[in-house]
């Protein structure tokens, strides 16, 4: 099927369900109301770091309307090395007991109730301090560096060459220091779960989650059940962006509900959602770099020290950040140390562009400062460095083509006007000043596998599989089953346009299910920008045998070879006489369906590349940065839905602009609390605070994506905040490097340059 | 207003006027046992009788924004607090009277209100008064409400000719509460001559604050550029703000420097249209 | 606690409940009325996912007193459609791929229906003034600017034929 020839795939079309949301009749999971349903409160710590010596609930089980209370006597249960409940308590907000009641007043004051005797313990905050010997250790079972504090075993070290070497080959060298903050996901619908069980055992959970088979296993293996005894649902989902993978929640909530023996929902407020969901962690990189006169690299070193939180549901980062210092840029000289450090601070965990955001802020700042001081544009200095083809990625020792970038850099360059926007650095004098900046970025795609991933259980094993089922109805039309989660990433829509687009039918002609359970296959979680590869491939898999089975019967009733037929436009008909043909219904018939069922793995790893432009105006007397525009330039592969597409890469400007410039969960550094859990000051981008937005979409057909197409979720969210602080430094001159880049960092750093 | 004094009364401090409801229902006090919904009173209302304008404690945000009273002339700068309020669904809601009586810091009315020389007028059963906004203000969230007053009205005097007025916020993201917020005032005997000034400041102090020696400084005299600037610092000196999530004190001060600055030369420009 | 007896309409049919003093007219729709069209999202006025229209202008659910609404006319989402066929402003959302997770549009949308009421010719500063209030996380407030710009052409081109 050529280019031209694609009458689904490739089309602005609208999303599946849409019109659902639209008219309020969308069912949540905070919509659903059972009969009998209680609601569930979970009592939390006020301390950072504590034991729980004696927790007394006899008076909030005597109060009215009270029909459940869990502490950790009735409780244990584990996920990764968060236990709940915990005889001890981790960061400020930690669960301690959970309660079911009538009312959620009820359930609120229930908490009042419990009397909770803590023996606190010194905390520590900050994951330098973390590391050092005598801090106080928060996880005494877990194995640590020895002599490191709460510094983690292993440190993850993996490169390629002789560093010490490159830098001795180097004219000159360059030593950065970066801060990365903490974000949090703030998706509008909260974390929230409903639990009922059966008399004979069955456990239903509806919840707001990223994937409904890996709650299942969480569910099933925490509360030690066969898989088949436990259902999950995910109804549509008011947002993730990482969020909501899997909490021990879900396991108390169905606790909950088995011990009062009527359906339970636990919802987070909002306030919860800020303290005790994961955040983005914060970030510590130390870089060094080596580069000649002519701007090639010798050597090139990360030191990453990731703040975990209290639990390590955020170790993927400190794992991975180094495949994205070592992939897009030549050099022969590379080395990453990874540091995971315990805090008594909120967990963190997955959030869009897990692995990438924070280190491509260090190591693209680092590449556009290096450029500027060999007096190198920084577009041309990335043309000239990014791999050329046939060069070995370090990481997984694969071929990389990073050929795309060049369009993605170019065409972002002409749009904003690169060439003669990037004036001198810190002209002009007046009080408003502008800039542009750029950066580019890589990231993750199904296949990476290898290095550290391997050995770690319980995340994204190598080659996580794609399923789908397809049935094709005894009149011709499809129902498409698949297992992913559609949480408004459009997901369903553009499995039914890859399913309509091979079998040659509508899109109207495809009905979705998914993310049940009980009825649908299996599924992973919308995570790492694989869902579209790994289920769509599933999809067109399963599609294109569905088809020859139909062209095996319809060639027997036409009495033509198969390789004669042509399926379109809802027929499959002779190629050279398309009149004599057959309709989907006549070749399946009245009484019978066409079933396929497709396990799909990615071949390989094909690495998706962009760029982002900024322009920015900065107020040098307040110091408020205003985007005026970004240009964001993204390899996309194939754009299967454009309007999802370019969805995808709008939205994630949000929130990396935002990651840029205003978002930063702020913890007492006292009390390690945080000080800002709700949207007055916790600031994210609204309407007005937007820039213009450009999405190129370059489409360089990926070999291993389903009709060549790449994962789209995250990529927009990754270079925006090194563009941006690099048109900062176009407008003032001052490189900033902590994030985010507020108005006291930039009049602070005015004075100083004074 | 009879009732609403008289159940205030009645229930004393268990008890709280409830309006526009957008931070009543957010701080959610727990020793409040009552509401009392005066949402229903004749208090919506702007009247311009040609020596003062008169807005009623229940007027709401957004009809401040849009009145064609304060399309120009100085009070032109209450719709252009009234611009830079919240949002669209919070300005329907909110009224110019619960942003005097919550007197947190941030708010931006009081700052404008102090700027106009404007009057609160309270009622009870026992009788009105009518109190300078600038004595309206005590403490964080404390005003001179007592016993079973009910702010009712807003009362502007008109201001001499040739007076320009300006309103600035700083916030964080275009919708926010004030991290500063400034508002000016100066009243030309003629082009350039400064007859009466008021710099007036928020969110870096208690109350919003009048900073006067930057006020006796202008007044009497001719403005140029280094004047203001001069000013400008003396107002930030005058200040006393607090570090909190939202800001640092250094930079308020800082901020209450440059605002002033700048809404001195835009109220200066406003004030010699026409001379 | 005593009750309150309240008399509204809803999407244009009378209702008569009997409400707790401190219930939110967010409470009353999606926890007494089964309208969980408008969301809780915060609970504190910041991120508008709780807007509906109360006598046709928009205002926050989760910061209104079920009480309040005695005597007025409120418009969920749920009420925006004609039977089975969509409004203007949801047909065009749809059509431009402006609604991804969907939990923020039912405010969002109402808050656009307000502005193109009361302005049928707006800018789009104006149309982003308008839904300044409704935070959302997942389109970068891209495709709704161009759908309520879209849909006020349309609804303008109607009115003129």
């Amino acid at each position: 099927m050529t280019e031209e020839e694609l009458l689904v795939v490739g089309k602005r079309l609208p999303m599946i369900g849409a019109d659902e949301k639209a008219t309020g009749k969308a069912v949540f999971t905070v919509d659903i109301k059972l009969p009998g349903m209680l609601y569930a409160k979970i009592l939390r710590s006020p301390h950072a770091h504590a034991k729980i010596l004696n927790i007394d609930t006899s008076k909030a089980e005597k109060l009215p309307g009270v029909k459940a209370v869990l502490t950790h006597k009735e409780a244990r249960v584990r996920l990764l090395d968060e236990v709940a409940l915990d005889v001890r308590v981790r960061y400020v907000g930690d669960k301690v007991a959970a309660v079911a009641a009538v009312s959620e007043e009820i359930a609120e004051e229930a908490l009042e109730l419990i009397d909770v005797e803590y023996e606190v313990l010194p905390a520590v905050f900050d994951a330098e301090e973390a590391m050092k010997p005598g801090a106080p250790i928060i996880h005494p079972d877990v194995p640590m560096m020895k002599d490191r504090g709460n510094l983690r075993e292993p440190i993850f070290i993996y490169g390629v060459g002789d560093v010490e070497r490159g830098f001795e080959e180097a004219d000159y060298i360059f030593e950065n220091r970066y801060i990365t903050q903490r974000q949090s996901h703030c998706s509008l619908e909260p974390d929230v779960g409903v639990a009922t069980w059966t008399s004979s055992g069955k456990l239903t959970y509806w919840t707001s989650a990223h994937g409904a088979f890996p709650i299942r296993s969480i569910l099933a293996t925490g509360l030690n059940m066969p898989e088949n005894k436990v259902r999950v649902i995910v109804p549509h989902v008011g947002g993730g962006f990482g969020c909501k993978y899997g909490r021990l929640e879900d396991i108390l909530c169905a606790l909950l509900a088995r011990k009062a023996g009527r359906p339970v929902k636990l919802e987070c407020t909002r306030e919860e959602e800020f303290i005790s969901t994961r955040t983005r962690s914060h970030a510590v990189f130390e870089t060094k770099t080596g580069v000649k006169k002519d701007g090639t690299f010798t050597a090139r070193y990360m030191k990453a020290i990731v703040d975990l939180g209290a639990f390590a549901h955020g170790i993927v980062l400190p794992e991975r950040a180094g495949a994205w210092l070592m992939m897009p840029y030549s050099c022969p000289n590379y080395r990453y140390e990874g540091h995971a450090v315990y805090t008594n601070t909120p967990s963190s965990g997955a959030f869009r562009g897990f692995s990438s955001v924070p280190g491509h802020f260090a190591t693209e700042s680092d590449v556009n400062q290096i450029a500027e001081e060999l007096g190198i544009d920084p577009v041309s200095f990335r043309l000239k460095n990014r791999r050329k083809l046939g060069e070995m990625n370090p990481y997984n020792r694969s071929p990389i083509d990073a050929s795309p970038l060049d369009e993605c850099m170019l065409k972002g360059a002409e749009r904003i006007g690169w060439w003669s926007n990037r004036r001198k650095t810190g002209e002009g004098g007046s009080v408003r000043r502008r800039g542009v900046g750029m950066a580019a970025m890589v990231h993750h795609a199904p296949g990476l596998g290898v290095g550290a991933d391997a050995e770690r259980p319980g995340w994204e094993k190598e080659g996580v599989p794609g399923v789908a089922e397809i049935k094709i109805n005894p009149d011709g039309t499809v129902h498409l089953l698949i297992g992913m989660a559609d949480i408004g990433e459009g997901i369903n829509t553009t499995c039914a346009q890859i399913a309509a687009e091979e079998l040659g039918v509508h899109l109207e002609d495809v009905t979705v299910i998914s993310a049940d359970t009980d009825t649908t296959p299996w599924g992973w979680m919308v995570a790492g920008s694989t869902a579209l590869m790994q289920t769509g491939g599933a999809v067109r898999a399963a599609a294109a045998k569905a088809k020859r089975q139909l062209f095996e019967q319809a060639a027997k009733a036409l009495n033509v070879a198969v390789e004669d037929l042509v399926a379109k436009d809802r027929r499959i008909y002779v190629k050279r006489t398309p009149e004599r043909g057959l309709t989907f219904g006549e070749i399946v018939g009245p009484y019978s369906v066409i079933v396929f069922t497709e396990n799909y793995r990615i071949p390989d790893y094909v690495a998706p590349f962009g760029a982002q432009f900024a322009e920015v105006e900065v107020d040098t007397e307040t110091g408020q940065v205003k985007v005026l525009r970004m240009v964001a330039a993204h390899d996309v592969g194939k754009a299967i839905n454009v309007n999802i597409v370019e969805g995808q890469i709008e939205g994630a400007l949000q929130n990396s602009i935002g990651y840029a410039l205003t978002e930063t969960l702020t913890l007492d550094e006292q009390t390690g609390q945080v000080l800002n859990p709700n949207f007055l000051d916790y600031k994210v981008l609204g309407a007005t605070d937007m820039p213009k937005i450009d999405v190129i979409l370059v489409e360089h057909i990926s070999p291993a994506g389903v009709f060549g197409a790449k994962g789209v979720g995250e990529m927009g969210a990754i270079p925006t905040a090194p563009a941006i602080a690099d048109a900062v430094y176009n407008a003032i001159g001052i490189r900033i490097r902590e994030l985010p880049i507020t108005p006291e960092k930039i009049v602070k750093a005015l004075r100083e340059k004074k | 207003m009879g009732e609403a004094a008289s159940l205030l009364a009645k229930y004393g401090d268990r008890a709280k006027i409830i309006a526009g409801g957008t931070d009543l229902l957010v701080e959610e006090p727990s020793d409040v046992e009552y509401l009392i919904d005066i949402a229903s009173l004749p208090m919506d209302y702007i009247k311009d009788n040609g020596e003062e304008i008169k807005i009623g404690a229940l007027s709401t945000i957004r009809g401040i924004e849009i009145s064609s009273l304060f399309k120009q002339g100085a009070c032109r700068i209450l719709a252009e607090a009234a611009h830079d309020f919240g949002h669209a669904s919070l300005r329907n809601m909110a009224t110019i009277g619960g942003n005097v009586c919550v007197a947190v810091p941030s708010a931006d009315f009081p700052t404008v209100l102090l700027a106009l020389d404007a009057r609160a007028k309270l009622v009870a059963r026992a009788g009105e008064r009518t109190v300078p906004i600038e004595e309206f203000f005590v403490a964080v969230r404390k005003t001179v409400l007592k016993g079973d007053e009910l702010l009712v009205e807003i009362q502007i005097p008109k201001p001499p000719a040739h007076t320009g007025t300006a309103f600035i916020k700083l916030g964080r993201t275009s919708v926010d509460i004030a991290v500063v917020n400034v508002a000016t005032r100066i009243t030309l005997r003629r082009k350039e001559l400064c007859e009466d000034a008021r710099i007036v400041l928020g969110a870096v102090a208690p109350t919003p604050i009048r900073a006067k020696r930057a006020e006796e400084l202008l007044k009497g005299k001719r403005i140029d550029s280094a004047l203001i600037e001069e000013a400008s610092q003396i107002a930030s000196e005058e200040t006393k703000p607090i570090s909190d999530i939202r800001s640092s004190a250094d930079y308020r001060r800082e901020m209450s420097r440059i605002l002033v600055k700048r809404a001195l030369r835009k109220a200066l420009e406003r004030a010699e249209e026409g001379l | 606690m005593g009750e309150l007896l309240v008399k509204l309409h809803v999407n244009g049919e009378p209702y008569e409940v009997k409400v707790k003093p401190y219930w939110t007219l967010l409470h009353l729709l999606r926890n007494e009325l089964g309208l969980t069209g408008a969301k809780l999202g915060c609970g504190t006025g910041e991120c508008g996912a709780c807007t509906v229209l109360m006598d046709g202008k928009a205002v926050l659910s989760c910061l209104t007193l079920a009480a309040r609404a005695e005597g007025k006319k409120i418009t969920t989402i749920e009420g925006l459609a004609t039977g089975l066929e969509l409004h203007q402003l949801q047909e065009v959302f749809i059509k431009k791929g402006a609604i991804q997770c969907g939990f923020c549009m039912p405010g969002m949308i109402l808050s656009a229906k307000a502005l193109l009421d009361e302005n049928p010719n707006p800018t789009e500063e104006e149309v982003r003034r308008a839904i300044s209030g409704n935070l959302c996380r997942c389109s970068g407030y891209v495709k709704p600017v161009e759908a309520v710009m879209e849909a006020a052409g349309i609804i303008k081109e109607k009115k003129e034929l």
